[in-house]
């Protein structure tokens, strides 16, 4: 009972990250903000489901690819939100009218 | 790694058997083999794993703590009434030597919410951040200090 508690508890959290991320799209309006709330959809929220679903399974074999599920997860999608990230860095050329550059480094 | 290797193969396959146990021995070896010798992979990076375990399950911890505090910052900002945010694109230099920890550098860095690794050239990094408080302090973050403590492991 208690599992099943904690479990619907995990996948509520994820389901309500996935839908503040869904909302936090469509209030942003440039590409990059968007973008960063977008992104937290498959790395927090699809976690959270995760973590759920594995607490409901309980210490099997399906609960242990469920975890490689999410190494996979925090793997592949810092990958693609960068690669839109340098895109958008490199086609825009007024970028700097949406953010303050801040230099720390020696160039 | 080997053992990962097996244990992977074992977990793909769900249950484990006299005959998925001989194949899992014989593909392991054979691509453990293969990185050796294409991948540049050898097995002083164990090593260095073994080294470091302690501070790797820190590490962990520290990405998941951060990833919930800069969560939490990012959704107040979305739920607020007014959105008033001031994006940055912070440039940085981190001396760190090793390839693969920067990859993990940069991994972490976009996968904490608000702040998205632009480009990464050698060791000069470009950070997007969603408003200038999640962007304070990110030339000198928990993640750098615990990396460069890894790499002074490996090295001494």
């Amino acid at each position: 009972m208690i599992k099943l508690i904690l479990s619907a508890l995990f996948i509520l959290a994820g389901v309500i990250v996935i839908v503040t991320a869904l909302i936090g799209n469509y209030r942003f309006s440039y590409v990059l903000n968007r973008m960063q709330v977008g992104a937290t959809a498959d790395t927090m929220g699809a976690i959270l489901v995760l973590i759920g679903l594995i607490i409901k399974t309980g210490f099997n074999m399906i609960s242990v690819k469920l975890f490689i599920m999410i190494l996979f997860f925090w793997v592949a999608s810092p990958v693609s939100s960068h690669f839109i990230a340098r895109t958008e860095a490199i086609a825009n050329e007024n970028i700097l009218d949406e953010c303050e550059v801040v230099r720390h480094d020696s160039i | 790694m080997y053992v990962l290797l097996l244990l992977f193969w074992i977990i793909l396959n769900g249950k484990i058997t006299a005959e998925i146990l001989i194949f899992g021995i014989v593909l392991s070896a054979a691509i453990f083999w293969f990185m050796c010798k294409y991948l540049d992979y050898s097995p002083r990076y164990e090593l260095c794993v073994a080294k470091n375990i302690g501070w790797i399950i820190v590490y962990f911890v520290v990405l998941v703590v951060e990833m919930l505090k800069s969560a939490a910052t990012v959704y107040r900002t979305v739920y607020r009434a007014k959105i008033d945010v001031q994006p940055q694109l912070v440039f940085f230099d981190v001396d760190i030597k090793s390839e693969f920890l920067r990859f993990v550098l940069a991994n972490s860095i976009t996968l904490t919410p608000g702040t998205i690794t632009v480009d990464v050239d050698d060791n000069h990094f470009c950070v997007h951040a969603l408003d200038y408080t999640l962007a304070e302090g990110i030339e000198d973050s928990v993640f750098i200090r615990l990396l460069k403590k890894m790499e002074g492991n490996c090295n001494g």
